[in-house]
């Protein structure tokens, strides 16, 4: 049970559990030190990237990225290697890190970023040498305290080796790495609202098209955002090729991912695991892993790519810990991250919940979110009390259906990002999955979990 | 060149469109009207209230998109008639509901508000929302001028983004996230901009009002007529609306070739002062043993005719001068041509204050505004867009984001500043080398080049300008002009012949034997008409329209004016100027008298009534008709038709002028009519982008200027054909008007006098406006650092400025003043007194003690 | 203070100049001002508009969008609990109402001594350890009602102090490295390399 203080303050994260033949960006973590330049330096840190730097060009780094087929780590799940490829020719460009990790139950680059801050480094460093990036910035999540000073000081380190700055290992290559703190928006997160916030504004989702900043990007530059998680997969990449990284896994899910699990299960944390090769209920009830609920609680919902993504039930746990398995069982593996719901939770309070926090994030832009986020977190909010009405139910699906029409997944949208449609999925969710569970409460008018 | 056009399939129906047509306006032109709230054609569309949702073609067939923000591509199909469409749009208006409250009653928008008539058109009957809405504390002032009604606001982004993006003010901006996202202004930082009012024309609920016409009317009580406004020379067309013989508001019509539907608070708000009876003459005048008497029309007219016949009598024809300011209308300034040129006989007229030297060698090559803002450069000569004709300043900053060359020529830095490629100084000692200098700054040659002239410098005589000009148009032969003189109508007041050497037409019209011949009129020029009057020479001095306050006499130097001779005048607003005159004749202001004037780029434009005259005022031209009746002569002048008729006969610039041409454009034709291209149809006004227009009409509106304000009628441009204008007559008129004027040398303690126009500044017209009046600056004068040094004076100091006449202001140190000048500021009237008639006027400075 | 000046003025200046658009550094001044003062001054606000060229609209409009940014004073301590979804499933609502009742004032609010400022907060990845309080930004968790008292106890104490500053205090590592490279400088070395990789391309089409 929680245990209060203790190892449990900030900095002093345990190493992550779990068991995984290869570590690819867990690997340094076992390591109490592994933040430290000293320890980085003594497991290989910067070989990578001297070898792309000396060694190869940047379109044999790319084409390396390209063979191994690494997904995007940040929700989206598009190739890296591709979106590189997208980069529009222009003079300057540049390439943003994305760690404004804040979709609800995410932890994983909030690990990276305090734990081996140097990987990420050494990993911005090489995609920005892939793509020939004028200027490298990692924008961090503003609450990432401890992590913002970790990744500074790694900066601040490899200015002083002299792997930043000018004519980097006497390769001829310079660059500069800025690091930008957010101030507290979820929508950041957002590619284009993230770029808005990086040029001083406010964290407005830029309408599409231009859908992909590599053709418009950071003050109208072509711009590569890539995910600490993604940038922190170069340095094995370089190291050990693209064919090693794609025989990991199968299909496109190559690699290893990781794998945040929270909720009800006895052992939440952040787990690395070889991709497609471990089922939900490996990692929810797997001995390695999430060790199950406790005791006589049942699973009645898991929630697998975060809070935005469609719950699965206790008939998806077998479905494997792929991008394209999950996406055909109508979800998505998303940033990774897995909540497990048990019995002894209200799933009209956890679908509530959910909207909530949409409806708080919105950034107040378009109509259907901002006005549609708001009331359907008011209904819920009534319902769970106790206030509810039966009429509130078709009255949720139907303003679901005017942010996302049909309620389908993927979904479709009358907004500018997809923050509003993310609400849809955990109502409709709910309401069909528990629909007894709305009507007691109704009836009752009072919340029969409580 | 030829749009290149795209084929398109809108509604099942196949269309050729312009590429790059947004969806929403390729729709629009088929007849489609998509519900719409943020997209305003005059901004760029950002696709935030989403209530233009149709459904549009893509390579994974249909998605709902925003009209407003794609652009039309070869083979894309839109429909807009689809359950899908439908359902989406209901969604929106309801989600915009949910929050709005439900004051229509009580709210100045009701009857012509966007949100509301597309929730009936596209709204459910009843709310499905039964959750608090949102409480703001309103209404809040954000400016003297605009009150904020945060709970009505639909966060659409059109007030913001009309600040930053087309006045660049960003003045006003989203304040917060989400659902509390609100407009807000920062701190005690009002939104104070002369552009202010555009954002209550375009705010499509009404949560932004003008605080002058709060709860003054309903919008169907309301009556319009298309007019142009009458304040500056750039001729912004407008929508006059008027309730019970009061003037309420003034809209800004969407002109392609103007104003774009933009208005400057000056001219938005400039009604105040015409309902101001407290400021108005409105009556004739006439001062008897030193006391001024209301007195009738027959009384004060038959006086002026009698003063009239004896001057003539005792001392000729030349003893009777008229000066005018540029304000009277073209019928009235052709009325008063005829009566002094023709009845009268005397050379002396000049209504353009000494500007008629480079109003010549403006309308020669003059240059439409489209020309100026797509030239390859454009040269700014002592001129200041955001003060003299401030719509201009929008319509440039939108040019040289787009690629415009812009070269400034001022003494002190603008508003140009910031946008030009180039700045030089125009400086007392360089004037000779200035056509040299800038002509280096000209990149490429010198085909395609404009030169944008203004009367900027107050203390610089018109003279000065007007040698510059003519220098630049010699060395660049091919150079065009878009003039930005002031007052509203000087540029008409030229083309009717009150000018000193130019016939009515500016071309080689037939010249009646009585018309006095414009021979001697190297006297006509306004300074020297005043030196003549000062010393006695000047019988009957009559003022139509001109404060002489105001053009820079002193009030004591006014009332000598009077001691020496009969001063006359024709005037709407109180003056030291009308106090001082032997006979007021009570002149028709603007919106009281049907007419026409002629802007900056010689485009003749309609000016409606909307009021009956007030008092006992009549138009101008109705005044110089009974004038030249009581003088013997009726002028055959009768109606204001039989004007155009005699304008049209003498050519020029009027060749085929004709009243009908206005029923086919939103504004008006250039002059001559032969330079006029008038294009296709004019523009449909969107009823959305400037609601108030187009719910006035819905309401049963009062069209008296033409039906072209119908939102959705769509005219029959043909332009008339005329002889071209030649350019013998002017350009000897010219030489003879051009004044050659000393500059001087500035002496040891003396400075060069730089004395900006501004667009509020301390007249009768400003001191009548209960809205604007505020907003005259307080005197400042500022000089370098240096000179302040040498002065011994710290910043805010206060100082005397010694010249014609002496002031007290502040002083302030400012990087951007050469040494060589003293700039000036503030606008008590006296500060204007300082322009001592010189051809570039001279001051010093005074430390003041304690 | 609320303008910055003297030291605080020169790592203001530093920030402007660092991005290739000074508005980039709007926020991360809005950081330093809240390290100056605890939160975000009008006056701040007006000084960043002034360093990076945007009216006060402007940097009001941004700075007001994000959560970690104030406009009025805060308590030395802010404390934000999370109770979002992760949260809620291990009790974080009911470690909301318990460090309510402990500081005795409802979130959103600060304590009458001026120490704390309770939040109720969203995600802040600390769901491995939920339920998950935040102090000043420095993590903590899991909490229970005990575990919560006891931190209040200690940051009163000063035990924490190493490891949590006072509000606004957020990052305590300085960039520490030479100037940017002028980005003129950068763009000639790309368009070198830029042309190396196509003449590559070249003779591998060869």
């Amino acid at each position: 049970m929680p245990s209060g203080l203790g190892r449990t303050r900030s900095g002093r994260r345990e190493p992550p559990p779990g068991r995984c033949s290869v570590r690819i960006v867990g690997g340094r973590l076992e390591h109490p030190d592994s933040h430290t330049l000293e320890r980085f330096l003594a497991t290989g840190g910067n070989n990578s990237f001297r070898k792309a730097l000396l060694e190869m060009t940047p379109e044999a780094v790319a084409a390396e990225v390209l063979t191994a087929n690494l997904l995007g780590r940040g929700g989206a799940g598009f190739e890296a290697g591709r979106k590189w490829g997208m980069l529009r020719k222009a003079k300057r460009r540049y390439l943003v890190v994305n760690g404004d990790e804040s979709e609800p139950a995410t932890f994983k680059d909030h690990l990276l970023v305090e734990r081996d801050p140097h990987q990420l480094v050494e990993g911005a460093s090489i995609a920005a040498y892939a793509i020939g990036a004028s200027l490298a910035v990692i924008y961090l999540r503003g609450e990432f305290a401890l992590g913002l000073e970790r990744v500074q000081e790694a900066i601040n380190d490899a200015y002083r080796i002299g792997a930043l700055g000018r004519d980097i290992f006497g390769s001829g290559f310079s660059l500069d790495i800025l690091l930008q703190p957010g101030a507290g928006a979820y929508i950041c997160g957002e590619e284009t609202a993230l770029l808005e916030s990086l040029e001083g504004k406010r964290g407005f989702p830029r309408i599409k098209p231009p859908y992909f900043p590599a053709v418009i990007g950071l003050y109208g530059a072509p711009t590569i955002v890539n995910n600490v998680e993604t940038v922190s997969n170069l340095p094995w990449i370089v190291e050990h090729g693209g064919e090693a990284f794609k025989s990991l896994g199968s299909g496109r899910s190559t690699g290893t991912r990781l794998f945040a699990l929270s909720g009800q299960v006895n052992r939440p944390g952040v787990y690395e695991v070889e991709m497609t090769k471990i089922t939900f209920r490996d990692l929810i009830f797997g001995e390695e892993y999430g060790q199950g609920l406790a005791p006589s609680r049942n699973l009645t919902a898991f929630i697998p790519g975060g809070a935005s993504s469609p719950w699965f039930f206790p008939e998806h746990l077998d479905l494997p810990l792929g991008q394209d398995e999950v996406a055909k069982a109508g979800s998505m593996l998303g940033s990774g991250s897995v909540i497990v719901m048990d019995d002894s939770s209200c799933p009209v309070r956890s679908a509530w919940r959910i909207a909530r926090f949409f409806a708080r994030e919105s950034c107040g832009q378009c109509t259907p979110c901002r006005e549609g986020g708001t009331w359907i977190d008011r209904i819920m909010e009534r319902i769970e009390i106790g206030n509810g009405r039966e009429e509130d139910l078709d009255l949720l699906l139907d303003l679901c259906d005017n942010i996302s029409p049909g309620v389908v997944w993927p979904p479709a949208q009358t907004t500018i990002c997809v923050l509003g449609p993310s609400i849809p999925p955990a109502i409709s969710a709910a309401i069909s999955r528990f629909r007894d569970d709305f009507l007691l409460h109704i009836k009752e008018g009072r919340c029969p979990h409580a | 060149m030829p749009d290149e056009l795209v084929s398109v399939t809108l509604d099942g129906q196949v269309v050729q469109v312009a590429k790059g047509t947004p969806i929403i306006e390729a729709l629009d032109q088929i007849g489609v009207h998509v519900p719409r709230f943020c997209y305003h054609p005059r901004m760029s569309a950002v696709g935030v209230c989403r209530m233009c949702l149709v459904e549009v073609s893509g390579p994974r067939g249909f998605s709902l998109q925003p009209s407003c923000y794609l652009s039309v591509a070869e083979g894309m199909e839109v429909v807009t008639t689809s359950e899908a469409v439908r359902k989406a749009q209901g969604g929106v208006i309801e989600f915009l509901l949910a929050n709005h409250p439900l004051d229509c009653p009580v709210c100045d928008k009701g009857g012509e508000c966007p949100l509301q008539d597309q929730a009936f058109a596209h709204g459910a009957g009843e709310t499905r929302y039964v959750e608090e809405k949102r409480h703001y504390a309103k209404p809040i002032p954000i400016s003297r001028l605009i009150k904020l009604d945060r709970e009505r606001c639909i966060q659409c982004d059109r007030c913001t983004r009309f600040a930053d993006e087309v006045a660049g003010e960003a003045l006003l901006d989203f304040r917060g996230r989400g659902n509390a996202i609100r407009i807000s202004t920062f701190s005690s930082v009002e939104f104070d901009s002369y552009f202010s009012g555009n954002v209550t024309q375009i705010c499509p609920v009404g949560a932004l009002t003008a605080t002058p016409y709060r709860f003054k009317a309903r919008p169907w009580d309301l009556t319009q007529s298309a007019s142009t406004c009458g304040w500056c020379s750039f001729g912004c067309q407008v929508s006059v609306q008027a309730s019970q013989n009061e003037l309420t508001r003034v809209l800004g019509i969407d002109s392609d070739a103007i104003n774009h539907s933009w208005l400057c608070d000056r001219g938005r708000f400039g009604i105040s002062e015409v309902n101001n009876r407290d400021s108005r003459v409105l009556s004739p005048w006439l001062r008897e043993g030193g006391a001024r008497r209301e007195v009738s029309w027959t009384r004060a007219v038959g006086a002026i005719a009698e003063v009239v016949k004896q001057a003539k009598a005792r001392n000729g024809n030349a003893s009777v001068a008229v000066i005018g300011s540029g304000r009277l209308n073209l019928e009235d300034s052709y009325a008063w041509a005829k009566l002094a040129l023709d009845v009268i006989g005397t050379p002396l007229v000049d209504g353009l204050l000494g500007q008629g030297g480079i109003a010549a060698t403006w309308f020669e090559r003059a240059a439409s505004i489209e020309q100026a803002l797509s030239s390859r450069a454009l040269i700014a000569l002592n001129v200041d867009p955001k003060e003299e004709v401030p719509v201009l300043h929008l319509r440039l900053r939108e040019a040289v984001r787009k690629g415009l060359h812009l070269i400034e020529v001022n003494s002190t830095a603008t508003s140009l500043s910031a946008m030009a490629a180039t700045s030089i100084q125009l400086s007392p000692d360089k004037v000779g080398e200035l056509a040299e200098v800038v002509m280096r700054s000209v990149p490429g040659g010198e085909g395609d080049v404009v030169i944008l002239v203004g009367g900027l410098n107050r203390a610089m005589d018109p003279a000065v300008t007007s040698g510059i000009l003519q220098s630049l148009v010699a060395a660049m032969p091919e150079a065009k002009i878009l003039s930005a003189l002031g007052a509203a109508n000087v540029h008409g007041a030229f083309l009717a012949g009150l000018s000193p050497g130019v016939l009515p037409g500016a071309g080689e019209g037939a010249l009646p034997s009585s018309w006095r011949a414009p021979a001697d009129s190297s006297r006509a020029n306004y300074a020297n008409i005043l030196r003549a009057a000062s010393a006695g020479e000047v019988g009957v001095l009559i003022l139509l329209d001109c404060d002489l306050e105001e053009a820079g006499v002193a009030p004591a130097a006014i009332e000598a004016l009077g001691e020496r001779c009969a001063l006359i005048s024709l005037a709407s607003y109180e003056s030291a100027t009308s106090r001082a005159s032997a006979v007021t004749l009570p002149l028709a202001t603007w919106s009281e008298a049907r007419g026409s004037m002629v802007n900056g780029e010689g485009r003749m434009l309609r000016l409606g009534e909307q009021l009956e005259p007030a008092g006992l005022s009549k138009p101008g031209w109705v005044a110089a008709s009974l004038v030249a009746s009581d003088l013997g002569n009726d002028m055959s002048i009768f109606t204001a038709g039989d004007i155009w008729a005699e304008l049209k006969t003498w050519g020029g610039a009027f060749a085929g002028v004709e009243p009908e041409i206005f029923n086919s454009t939103l504004d008006g034709p250039l002059l001559p009519v032969a330079r006029w291209n008038a294009g296709g149809p004019p523009r449909a006004l969107d009823p959305v982008a400037t609601p108030g227009i187009a719910s006035v009409r819905r309401q049963g509106p009062d069209f008296r200027a033409g039906a072209v304000l119908d939102p959705h009628a769509t005219g029959t441009g043909s332009a008339p054909t005329a002889k071209v204008l030649t350019a013998g007559r002017l350009a000897a008129a010219d030489a003879r008007a051009g004044v050659s004027v000393e500059i001087g040398v500035a002496g040891e303690d003396e400075a060069w006098l730089v004395l900006a126009r501004r667009v509020y500044e301390a007249d009768a017209r400003l001191a009548a406006n209960p809205a604007l009046a505020s907003f005259v600056r307080d005197d400042r004068v500022m000089v370098s650092p240096a000179r302040l040094a040498r002065l011994g004076a710290d910043d805010g100091d206060r100082v005397r400025v010694i010249g014609s006449v002496e002031i007290e202001a502040v002083v302030h140190s400012d990087a951007s003043i050469p040494d060589w000048a003293i700039a000036v500021e503030g606008r008590t009237i006296a500060v204007m007194h300082l322009v001592d008639g010189a051809g570039w006027s001279r001051v010093r400075l005074e430390r003041l003690n304690g | 203070m609320a303008r910055f000046e003297g030291e605080m003025l020169g790592r203001a200046e530093r920030l402007a100049s660092l991005y290739p658009d000074p508005r980039s550094a709007i926020i991360p001044l809005c950081h330093l001002a809240q390290e100056q003062d605890g939160y975000v001054t009008e006056e701040a606000i007006a000084h960043i508009g002034e360093l990076v060229g945007a009216t006060g609209a402007e940097v009001q409009g941004t700075a007001s969008f994000y959560d970690m940014l104030k406009f009025e004073p805060v308590g030395k301590y802010v404390i934000g609990v999370c109770t979002n979804i992760s949260c809620m499933l291990r009790g974080g609502y009911e470690l909301l109402d318990a460090a309510s009742n402990t500081l005795g004032v409802p979130p959103g609010e600060t304590t009458a001594d001026g120490i704390f400022t309770l939040e109720e907060v969203e995600c802040v990845a600390h769901c491995d350890k939920a339920p998950a309080v935040q102090i000043n930004y420095r993590y903590f968790g899991p909490v229970d009602s005990d575990a919560f008292a006891e931190l209040v106890g200690q940051l009163k104490s000063g035990e924490l102090d190493e490891q949590v500053p006072e509000h606004g205090t957020l990052i305590r590592v300085l960039r520490d490295a030479p100037p940017p490279i002028p980005l003129e400088e950068i763009d000639a070395e790309r368009a070198r390399q830029d042309a190396e990789r196509e003449a590559r391309a070249a003779s591998r089409e060869v």
